[in-house]
């Protein structure tokens, strides 16, 4: 092994005192570690270009976001240039650095005050098979209540499938679009229930060019892949329950939530067999504001909300579980049944 | 920001290298390792430094004190019940203020505490630990207070023992900090060894089983039961490879840093007993809940039935500390009624004999199963769906499918995995020591590659960052 050359620095005082030769054990066992992670990192990121790509898009814009993505995008190309076309899936355009945000002020989201759009839909007919679909939220708690509630009613089968950290921005990561093809040809739901946005409020990847969350194309895009997801359900005769947000504790967060809300809503509105189940409200405080604890019918403070003021905890859950279960009962006619009798189907 | 992430990379190389570079000047390495702890900190919420650093500053007045003053205990005690009130407020209090308003309503009676919505410090169950260990061993005199806050600072804060151990006794880390602290890395490709493999066990074997674990735990009613058996193997493999993954790479970057961490897991899925399995899982806890809550109560010097009830009131601790509910209560007692039962068979069978290989294999058999169904209380949210779950194991068998069977075969694995950890760690290393930096690097690469191909897309959060 080659020694590392001492600097005169290091000759001037080291050598004097005859700690020489440990004081450069030190610094070649430091330098190696950190030569070490230093080479380690940037090839394995050249090799997973792919996976890092995806990753760097979710990340908050910033430097970081912007190192990665450059990065990224040149790797791309050298692979390119050395005919790894196979390991090159997208031609990343790093972002226009955005205008100065407004992102970074708070801002005071406004509560959804909309209706629930009154189902006038021709819905399907009994038996119903319903698969229950979405982000975090679904393969979490309240997913998990909703699935072992309804097999408690009559209804031929209910299905889950919950996936954390995805949504509708990124196929590139997971594809519901794909997803719900394989759900809707192995499941044969006749219903479906669906919850998305807690993770859509990131930046959009369109031919391999990224959208960022706060420029003025991000809307229409989130709009049309909202629309193409709803569109491919719809024309299947499957009539689609759409799960709203509640509001959460990150103002930021909450006025991004808004935005989508207003999204599903104006795309369902274009949809017959389509019905939106608003949550916003229904985990709020009497003053219509965000609060982890809320009250149970005797007046008694629960947590609702989880750690992270967006999920919710069991008992927050069936705030949730009333609106949608009353919801369900009035628009399909289902009915609880005797335990004995509860749908229990399993399924792989 | 988690260890292994993108934003962590580029945390932890300036810092590396700094950290080498300024140990010639002890003083600012000291305040460089107080200032990069409190920024790793700060970028979970800027908010729990203000915890972090009063309960520094409370522990180490007052611990200054015990040297000084005629009653010790006493001052030992308020900084104790300070330290502890600190966990109590903003981990418990909502448990016990709802369990308290259950209980009183039981017997009629009306009560509405009032609620502190507080969030709670990450890795605040940890460094309150450090906290009074700190002065237990300065009480006891095992430990010499040290007049350096900047050093018992860095002891509470440092990074990447901060948010889920090792726990480090005082007399194992307050010498690491003389002088500039170490003069050459405690074993390189050790502590790389030590990172490829908690990133293996995190990042692809607790992922794997952790979906297999969550979608049966989820709805066990609908699982046939080996199915559901198969599932509680799996969080065991999940918890394991979760948390000692964790422990592993805290334990690497601590080496990269010059730092020797205590060991906190050696093959804990291979005891022959509950007691030898507390010798092998989170050893630094352990040994902790062992010096200073089973011994403070007597441990086994005041009677058999003292001892009893000391090792329950221990394992009882343990539960609490590990989580807020009933359901780790209810583990914890579980594993304080192992370690009873297993005191009396001790003495029922006192005679020496030579264990055969047959009595070794029933004894981990037992002890395997006995921990592994232990974990569902602290894998369930309530007793309830434990019981849900311990139901569904009950059932007509019915053959697996070949995706079962698969999972099965990969449980099988990942504990033959576990038997050889430490033999893989030692190969490892002699391998790189060996060679020269290219085939070093070129190794560590291919590692990284293929645990990167294993596992997920995204990285499931920490299971012990919840306590």
């Amino acid at each position: 092994m080659s020694q590392i050359p001492l600097t005169p620095a290091h000759i001037s005082k080291e050598s004097l005192t005859g700690h020489a030769p440990q004081f450069r054990k030190k610094f070649h066992d430091a330098f190696r570690a950190v030569l070490l992670i230093i080479v380690i990192f940037p090839a394995v990121f050249f090799i997973e270009s792919k996976r890092i790509g995806i990753l760097a898009v979710g990340m908050d814009p910033g430097l970081l976001q912007n190192t990665a993505l450059a990065y990224v995008s040149l790797a791309n190309r050298m692979k390119e240039t050395v005919l790894l076309h196979s390991y090159r899936t997208t031609d990343w355009q790093s972002p226009a650095m955005p205008e100065t945000g407004t992102e970074g002020s708070v801002a005071t989201a406004t509560a959804i005050s909309v209706a629930p759009s009154a189902p006038t839909i021709p819905f399907p007919l009994p038996p119903y098979r319903i698969a229950i679909v979405g982000d975090s939220f679904i393969a979490d708690r309240f997913g998990i209540d909703l699935e072992n509630i309804l097999r408690l009613y009559d209804l031929a089968s209910v299905f889950r499938e919950g996936k954390y950290s995805t949504g509708l921005t990124r196929p590139d990561y997971f594809d519901w679009n794909e997803e719900i093809e394989k759900i809707i040809a192995k499941e044969n739901p006749n219903i479906i229930l669906v919850m998305f946005g807690a993770n859509d409020g990131q930046s959009l990847l369109e031919n391999g060019k990224i959208i960022l969350r706060k420029s003025p194309e991000w809307n229409g895009d989130y709009e049309e892949r909202v629309d193409k997801f709803v569109s491919s359900i719809s024309k299947k005769g499957i009539a689609i329950f759409w799960i709203g947000h509640p509001i959460s504790r990150d103002n930021l967060y909450n006025k991004k939530i808004v935005d989508m809300t207003n999204i599903y809503q104006l795309v369902l509105s274009r949809y017959p067999n389509t019905s939106f189940i608003p949550m916003w409200n229904v985990l709020e405080d009497k003053d219509g504001a965000y609060s982890d604890y809320l009250p149970n019918s005797r007046g008694k403070e629960f947590r609702a909300r989880s750690s992270d003021g967006i999920h919710v905890t069991d008992f927050g859950a069936q705030f949730m579980l009333d609106v949608v279960l009353k919801n369900l009962e009035s628009s399909l006619g289902i009915k609880k049944i005797p335990p004995a009798s509860a749908s229990s189907s399993i399924h792989s | 920001m988690l260890f292994p992430t993108f934003i962590f990379f580029a945390f932890f190389v300036p810092v590396l290298a700094l950290n080498w570079f300024l140990k010639r000047w002890p003083l600012a390495w000291k305040l460089f390792l107080l200032a990069v702890s409190y920024y790793f900190y700060a970028t979970w919420d800027i908010r729990f430094l203000f915890v972090l650093g009063g309960l520094t500053l409370w522990s180490f007045l007052l611990t200054s004190c015990i040297a000084k003053v005629s009653a010790r205990k006493t001052v030992l005690g308020i900084v104790i019940v300070g330290d502890i009130a600190t966990l109590l407020i903003f981990k418990y209090y909502d448990f016990f203020r709802t369990s308290a308003e259950s209980l009183l309503a039981q017997f009629g009676f009306s009560a509405n505490f009032p609620v502190l919505d507080f969030l709670l410090p990450i890795g605040l169950s940890f460094y309150t630990l450090r906290a009074i260990s700190y002065s237990i061993e300065v009480y006891r005199g095992t430990f010499t207070h040290s007049p350096s806050l900047l050093d018992f600072s860095i002891y509470l804060s440092f990074f990447p023992q901060l948010l889920s151990g090792p726990i480090t006794r005082p007399q194992h880390f307050f010498p690491q900090l003389h002088n500039g602290g170490a003069a050459r890395i405690p074993g390189l490709h050790s502590s790389f060894g030590f990172i490829l493999n908690g990133l293996f066990k995190k990042v692809v074997l607790a992922s794997y089983f952790g979906a297999i674990a969550d979608n049966v735990f989820a709805v066990p009613h609908i699982y046939a039961p080996l199915e559901v058996l198969g599932a509680v193997y799996a969080y065991a493999i999940v918890i394991y490879c979760d948390f000692s993954g964790y422990s592993d790479m805290a334990i690497g970057i601590a080496g990269l840093m010059g730092f020797i961490s205590p060991q906190n897991f050696s093959n804990p899925y291979f005891s022959a007993s509950i007691q030898e399995f507390w010798r092998r899982w989170h050893i630094s806890f352990s040994e902790w809940l062992r010096d200073y809550v089973y011994i403070s109560l007597g441990g086994n010097r005041k009677g058999r039935v003292r001892q009893a009830m000391n090792t329950l009131s221990t394992m009882l601790v343990s539960g609490l500390w590990h989580g807020v509910g009933f359901n780790y209560l209810i583990w914890g007692f579980i594993h304080g009624i192992g370690l009873v039962a297993q005191q009396i068979w001790k003495r029922l069978c006192t005679a020496t004999q030579q264990h055969g290989w047959i009595r070794t294999f029933v004894a981990w058999f037992v002890t395997l199963n006995f921990i592994s169904f232990a974990w569902i209380f602290f894998r369930t949210d309530t007793p309830q769906d434990a019981f849900a779950v311990l139901s569904a194991l009950n059932g007509n068998i019915v053959p697996l499918t070949a995706a079962s069977l698969i999972s099965m075969l990969f449980g099988i694995g990942a504990f033959i995995y576990f038997f050889l950890e430490s033999r893989l760690l030692q190969w490892y290393t002699k391998f790189q020591e060996k060679h020269n930096i290219i085939i070093q690097a070129a190794v560590m690469i291919l590692l990284v590659i293929a645990i990167i191909e294993l596992g997920p897309s995204l990285i499931p959060p920490f299971i012990y960052f919840r306590f």
